[in-house]
This record gives structure tokens, C-alpha cells and sequence, in this order.
């Protein structure tokens, strides 16, 4: 289905336009190391949330058109900051120690500023025009897509370091076509029952049977 | 006496015992006076009981796996006690068998339990800015 191709182009997107600022992880939610999304590590998952059925632009046989949420994950981690060069210096001056303890910066507002700015790149790249169609050679893949919502996750104690979640939900459109669908093992086909119509003039006759699809389409017969 | 003033009075060795779990705490509270030794001894350098244990914790629908040292001390050895929004600065072996200390500070409420003599810290490590 379209919207599976969509999304594998929004991770290639973010990907290829990472340049060091954060990695691509996994296509699913997973759980993930403090460690590992420190600093510019931090990760960005994409994974599907739902798909809603546009009634009023789709018909009976299609194509069906659906607005697609998709969830943009980014969690990133911080240690706290400070000099600590004078801290650990004996012949720090008793001041000069206070002074770099006023200057600490703790982990949970740097891990918020962090993920924040992870935010901003993500927003720029899938947001760039030119990535419309999330890069989608003749841009028919998605259409509307947008950032409409985000929320950022209160701060983490995660150990000795402090960790943040930023949710953001990405919304677009895709059209699907119905394939059909192809029996998955050919030693138990499909089967499908047929009635013949019911007829008010004659006898009552049973005509029912059973017709074995050997392969192919299952709307074969 | 009772059973709370004799383990206050064991918490020298249940925490603070270098032979059994205690490891060296160097403390820096925020007018920038280290504290090394005990309040109460000063021949004896301060100690603590570390736990440098790995846990999973849910975050908003989301789970994080990280190490998460904690340090117990025995608040009959402090000259001060570390109190939510403060900035200390809390020097702990980064491992049981490390011989070097690293810096650590804490921004969760401080667990501080008056009647059984002891104060928790969770630590948070600090990195050069």
C-alpha cells in the first residue's frame, strides 16, 4: 500500500538530510538507551499511528483515499554542564568553585533545548518544499502533509543523565488501491461458496457448490 | 535502646563501612566548602553506600534503559544536607573498583529520611562545558 511507501521515503528523507544531527532508528517504537541518544545522537523514530478514511473523496471502488497520521519520536539525553576544571582544582578559590556551581547547567533543560533542536531540523526537512512528496520522483506518494501537532514529554531522570521525548504528528493523504488478494498457501486454496440465483417460477432445487480457486487472484474463478 | 537508635547508631557501618559496602563521597555544596571527612570524626574520610544499578523506566508512553547511581549517606556525618534546589556537586567512583572519582550533582528531591538517619541522592553526571 501507498502509505507503507510513504513512509519508508519520510525515513530515506530524514536519513540522507540527517548530516550528523541525529540518526534514523528502527520503524517501530522501541525503547531506547540513555546512552545512546546522548547529545547529537539523539534518535528520531517514525512509525504509523493510524489511517482514517476520507469518505467524502473516495467511492465505493476506489481508489480510497486516506489521511494518514504518522508519529515522529525524538528523544534525546543530556548530561548536566560545568566547569569543571576549577571545581576539581585545589587551589580553586572557595569563589571561583561557587561561581562555576552558579553557572552547573542541569541535564533536563539542556536535554529539553536538545530535542528541541532535533525538532527544528526534522520540521525543515520534511517541510521543505521540495520535499513535498517526501522526495517522491513524480510526487504522487502523499499529498497534504503536515506537522500539525507536537508535544514535548516533562524531562527524565534516566540514570545520571536526563532524557526528553518530543511527539510530533505528521499528517498527510495517500490514495490505495485495492489489488485484490492472492491465496497465501496453494495446498489449502480459497474457497469461495456460489448460489445460483433463486428462481420463484420453478422447483425448489439446491444448486450449491463450492469452487476451489488453485491460484492467482481470489477473485478468480 | 530502641530499635531506631540502634540503627542509627549501626549506620556508620550498614553505609558508611569501607569493608563492607561503603565507597568514598566527596561532597562540594554551594558556597564551594568540600566536605571529605565525617561530622562527627574528621580522621575518617566521608563515605556512602553506591548503587549503580540498571533500570527501565516508562516516560510518557516511552522507555529508557540507563545506569542510575544513587548514593546513600549517613546524615549524622554531614555538617550539611543537601536539599532540593541546591547545586552540589557529589564525587563518587564512577565503578566499585575505580580508585578515581567522578563528578556527579542531582536535581531530583533529595530522599531524606530523618527518623532512620539517612539522605538519598540520585545522581546525574556532569560533563565538562
Amino acid at each position: 500500500m501507498n502509505f507503507i511507501d510513504a513512509r519508508k521515503a519520510l525515513v530515506e528523507l530524514l536519513g540522507d538530510n540527517a548530516a550528523g544531527r541525529f540518526r534514523v532508528v528502527g520503524y517501530k517504537k522501541q525503547q531506547q538507551g540513555a546512552d545512546d541518544v546522548r547529545d547529537n545522537n539523539r534518535t528520531v523514530q517514525v512509525y504509523t499511528r493510524k489511517g482514517k478514511l476520507d469518505y467524502d473523496s473516495t467511492s465505493l471502488n476506489g481508489p480510497y483515499k486516506y489521511g494518514m497520521t504518522i508519529v515522529i519520536e525524538i528523544t534525546a539525553s543530556k548530561a548536566a554542564r560545568a566547569d569543571l576544571t576549577v571545581i576539581k582544582d585545589p587551589t580553586s578559590s572557595p569563589a571561583a568553585v561557587v561561581a562555576a556551581l552558579d553557572d552547573l547547567q542541569n541535564a533536563a533543560e539542556l536535554a529539553r533545548e536538545s530535542a528541541e533542536e532535533c525538532y527544528d531540523a526534522v520540521f525543515g526537512i520534511i517541510m521543505d518544499s521540495r520535499n513535498k512528496a517526501f522526495d517522491d520522483d513524480d510526487d504522487t506518494l502523499v499529498d497534504r502533509r503536515m506537522i500539525d501537532e507536537f508535544e514535548i514529554s516533562n524531562p527524565s531522570h534516566v540514570g545520571s543523565l536526563v532524557a526528553v521525548t518530543l511527539f510530533a504528528k505528521l499528517t498527510f493523504d495517500t490514495e490505495e488501491e485495492a489489488g485484490g488478494d492472492t491465496p497465501l498457501n496453494a495446498e489449502t486454496p480459497a474457497i469461495r461458496i456460489e448460489h445460483e440465483p433463486f428462481d420463484i417460477t420453478g422447483e425448489e432445487q439446491d444448486e450449491t457448490s463450492e469452487t476451489v480457486v488453485e491460484g492467482g487472484s481470489g477473485n478468480e474463478v | 535502646m530502641s530499635l531506631r537508635q540502634k540503627l542509627l547508631r549501626d549506620n556508620e557501618r550498614t553505609i558508611e563501612s569501607q569493608k563492607d559496602f561503603g565507597l568514598p563521597v566527596v561532597l562540594i555544596d554551594p558556597d564551594g566548602t568540600t566536605h571529605d571527612t565525617s561530622a562527627t570524626d574528621d580522621t575518617r574520610s566521608l563515605s556512602g553506600r553506591i548503587a549503580y544499578s540498571n533500570f527501565t523506566e516508562d516516560m510518557n508512553g516511552n522507555e529508557i534503559v540507563s545506569r542510575s547511581p544513587t548514593v546513600t549517606l549517613n546524615l549524622g556525618s554531614l555538617t550539611r544536607v543537601p536539599q532540593a534546589g541546591e547545586k552540589w556537586i557529589v564525587q563518587i567512583p564512577p565503578n566499585p573498583d575505580s580508585e578515581t572519582l567522578s563528578d556527579y550533582t542531582y536535581e531530583r528531591h533529595p530522599l531524606i529520611s530523618r527518623g532512620l538517619g539517612r539522605v538519598k541522592l540520585f545522581l546525574e553526571i556532569i560533563e565538562q562545558s
